[in-house]
């Protein structure tokens, strides 16, 4: 009972900020001069108004669903892996390199190789700072915040030097061969193979976090790390598994990004899915469903950001306001016993009645 | 009291908004016999003082002289390339234009689902029975812009001119779209003085200013005293290093000559307003070419009016730049296209 009571708060300590974000986004919408009933109608409908947009909706999930477990793992266990941009990039670059170069595979097994490479990238490139942290002590925020500029320059010179497609202008390779091309569920939306392997890494991580001793260890590292070590867990290798798994998750997330959506590596392809994981990670509160459901909100948000502004104009920055104002709202502990807005209603409401009783009482006096 | 006023405030707001918009609603108008152009802005989006910026210049032109329902759109994205091309189509656009080299591979599927919309890309060629792709003889500009440097560089009664006769170039990246620049800007400079030597740099970048001025201080250092970039806006570094040094930069895509007053001797434009106003007026007489191949004669690239630098430097050789025009407009010099 008083589990499920805490469940529900969670949720609508979640609920609560992006309704509030909403709300201040329809205002926004109102006072630039837009009509924001007709722009909200197209941000919901555009998102979610039909097969083609939900499957459109989903596929802009994809990505945030590795990015955002690949950060939620990493917190849980109060790892501060902030390095899951860089991971994504050369997972993407992995993929994309295999995906050209080797021929004469069947596409399951040429997909299949594709996607270990990518696993592979950001596994060994959550590695460095893993091993750093776990038998170095260096602060791992600093490590992967930093690592991220080299993996990205990195594939960045790749792009535009070795294995520029000839003759583009763009810093991007050649295109992927055929058959490590990641199949679409339909030719109109966009949405592709990829979606089911995030679920596959949803279900695979939420049963690790709540049905393992791995899980549990994650839990317990995340609260206190002291007494972990103190009770005789091996803290350092547990770091280096719980970055590596990261790292693998944020890789597999851009190899499916070249393989599903690009097939090629185009250099900067990502509008930081790896940040945009973490805001995912910190309104899920690091658990995997609430990761699931913040990946569906922005894809949500991004998908029907862009009929909002193609039918009414609506310029997307207005979405990035309200991403920025639910991130704002979410850091604001709301159900907090001092400052619960559930509480400062009931009394306001009750205050409301109570003065409505006195002011009747006042009336009274004076007839 | 207090949270009452809260409570009110908040309800208020909601309400207010709700009214307000169902007003609004009847003052909106579209004629359904109206022409309707939407533009997918390129990375960087408007605001970037160049490429976008003067695409949408363009447009509003069109929309004013030639009555037509317009609308600009900036995706997040690469990857929302295809949604924003069909979403366009199906919401009853007559002419689709797209800055974004990177859509290239999308249109192709996309125009092929959608006949009767017309599309055009710029700067990269894209097959198709309904697509224009505009593409700018940036050669042209580039080599009146070596041809004044040949000219200036020798000029050493200028302050900003030293002994040497080396220029130089900086690009964004090493490719064929920016290459072009560079040859067309050798090519004008020996036209003049084949002893001329030109340096050339990239950064890698078209959105790092810092090596932008990094690069070109490096190339001041080695005598180059006007130094032309084609790097977006890792430029303006470049035009910043110029005038830290009291040297000549030349401004790329759009008028850059006011960055720097001065230090800027020109710019080579590329009139993308033009280009999409030209898409428009065609459009609407249904008469699109499938390509589009812009140069001075179209007046797709040209040098900027030299608001700031016309009267510092020698007559004559604006006279002689005159005259190249001229001779390339004539067809008298044909300036090599080494994408071809």
């Amino acid at each position: 009972m008083e589990l499920n009571k805490w469940r529900i708060q969670m949720v609508m300590k979640s609920l609560l900020p992006i309704f509030l974000a909403l709300m201040i986004g329809y205002i926004l919408i109102f006072i630039s001069g837009y009509n924001a009933n007709e722009a909200f109608t197209y941000l919901f409908m555009g998102a979610l108004g039909g097969k083609k947009q939900i499957m459109n909706t989903l596929f802009a999930a994809t990505p945030l669903i590795f990015t955002g477990l690949a950060t939620a793992i990493s917190f849980k266990a109060g790892l501060y892996n902030m390095g899951a941009e860089g991971q994504l990039y050369l997972g993407a670059f992995a993929a994309a390199y295999l995906g050209f170069s080797l021929q004469g595979l069947s596409p399951g097994m040429h997909i299949t190789i594709c996607l270990l490479g990518g696993a592979l990238a950001g596994f060994v490139f959550a590695l460095i700072p893993a091993v750093i942290k776990a038998y170095l002590q260096v602060d791992e925020m600093v490590s992967t915040l930093m690592l991220n500029y080299v993996a990205i320059l990195y594939t960045t010179y790749l792009a535009s030097y070795p294995f520029r497609a000839p003759g583009s202008s763009n810093a991007e390779t050649i295109n992927i061969l055929p058959t490590a091309v990641l199949p679409r569920f339909v030719s109109e939306s966009q949405l592709h193979v990829g979606f089911l392997l995030a679920l596959v890494a949803f279900v695979i991580i939420y049963i690790m976090l709540n049905k393992t001793i791995l899980g549990y260890e994650i839990t317990a590292l995340g609260k206190n790390q002291h007494f972990t070590e103190y009770v005789g867990m091996n803290v350092a290798k547990k770091i280096v598994i719980v970055m590596t798994i990261s790292g693998i998750l944020a890789g597999l997330g851009g190899a499916i990004e070249t393989l599903g959506t690009h097939g090629k590596f185009v250099s900067g392809f990502s509008p930081d899915y790896g940040w945009t994981g973490l805001t995912i990670a910190l309104i899920g509160k690091f658990n995997p469903i609430g990761v699931l459901a913040g990946a569906f909100l922005f894809g949500i948000l991004k998908n029907g950001g862009s009929s909002m502004e193609i039918m009414v104009g609506v310029p997307r920055s207005l979405i990035s306001i309200i991403e920025g104002l639910i991130v704002l709202f979410m850091t604001v502990d709301m159900l907090n016993k001092r400052f619960s807005l559930g509480t400062k209603i009931k009394q306001a409401i009750q205050s409301l009645g109570s003065s409505k009783g006195s002011q009747n009482n006042l009336k009274q006096e004076v007839n | 009291m207090k949270k009452r006023v809260l409570v009110g405030m908040l309800v208020g707001a909601l309400a207010l908004g709700l009214v307000g918009c169902g007003q609004k609603k009847e003052t909106k108008e579209t004629n359904k016999d109206q022409f309707k152009v939407a533009m997918i802005t390129s990375e960087g989006g408007l605001g970037d003082r160049s490429f976008n910026d003067s695409g949408n210049e363009g447009l509003k032109q069109a929309k004013e002289k030639l009555n037509v329902t317009t609308k600009v759109v900036e995706p997040g994205d690469v990857s929302e390339g295809e949604t924003y091309l069909s979403q366009l189509a199906e919401s009853g656009m007559d002419l689709v234009i797209t800055l974004d080299l990177g859509h290239s591979d999308v249109l192709k599927k996309v125009a092929k689902k959608y006949p009767d919309t017309q599309f055009a890309i710029f700067n990269t060629a894209v097959e198709g029975s309904n697509v224009s792709s505009v593409l700018f003889k940036e050669q042209e500009g580039s080599f009146l812009a070596g041809a004044l440097s040949a000219l200036v560089t020798q000029d050493t009664s200028l302050e900003q001119v030293n002994d040497k006769k080396i220029i130089s170039f900086i690009g964004g990246i090493d490719s064929p779209g920016i290459n072009i620049f560079l040859s067309g800007f050798k090519e004008g400079a020996s036209h003049i003085d084949p002893e001329i030597k030109v340096l050339s740099g990239y950064t890698n970048s078209f959105a790092d200013p810092a090596k932008g001025k990094e690069t070109a201080l490096s190339q001041i250092g080695q005598g180059s005293d006007i130094v032309f970039q084609a790097a977006g806006a890792t430029g303006d570094g470049v035009i910043q290093a110029a005038k830290q040094k009291n040297v000549f930069a030349i401004g790329v895509d759009s008028d850059q000559d006011g960055i720097a007053k001065g230090n800027v001797l020109t710019s080579v434009m590329k009139r993308v307003d033009n280009a999409v106003y030209g898409l428009v007026e065609d459009g609407m007489k249904k008469e699109y070419q499938t390509t589009y191949e812009l140069g001075l004669k179209e007046k797709g690239v040209e040098l900027s009016p030299m608001t700031y630098t016309k009267d510092l430097i020698s007559e004559d050789y604006l006279k002689q730049i005159e005259g190249l025009r001229e001779q390339i407009i004539s067809g008298e010099i044909k300036v090599k296209d080494i994408r071809k």
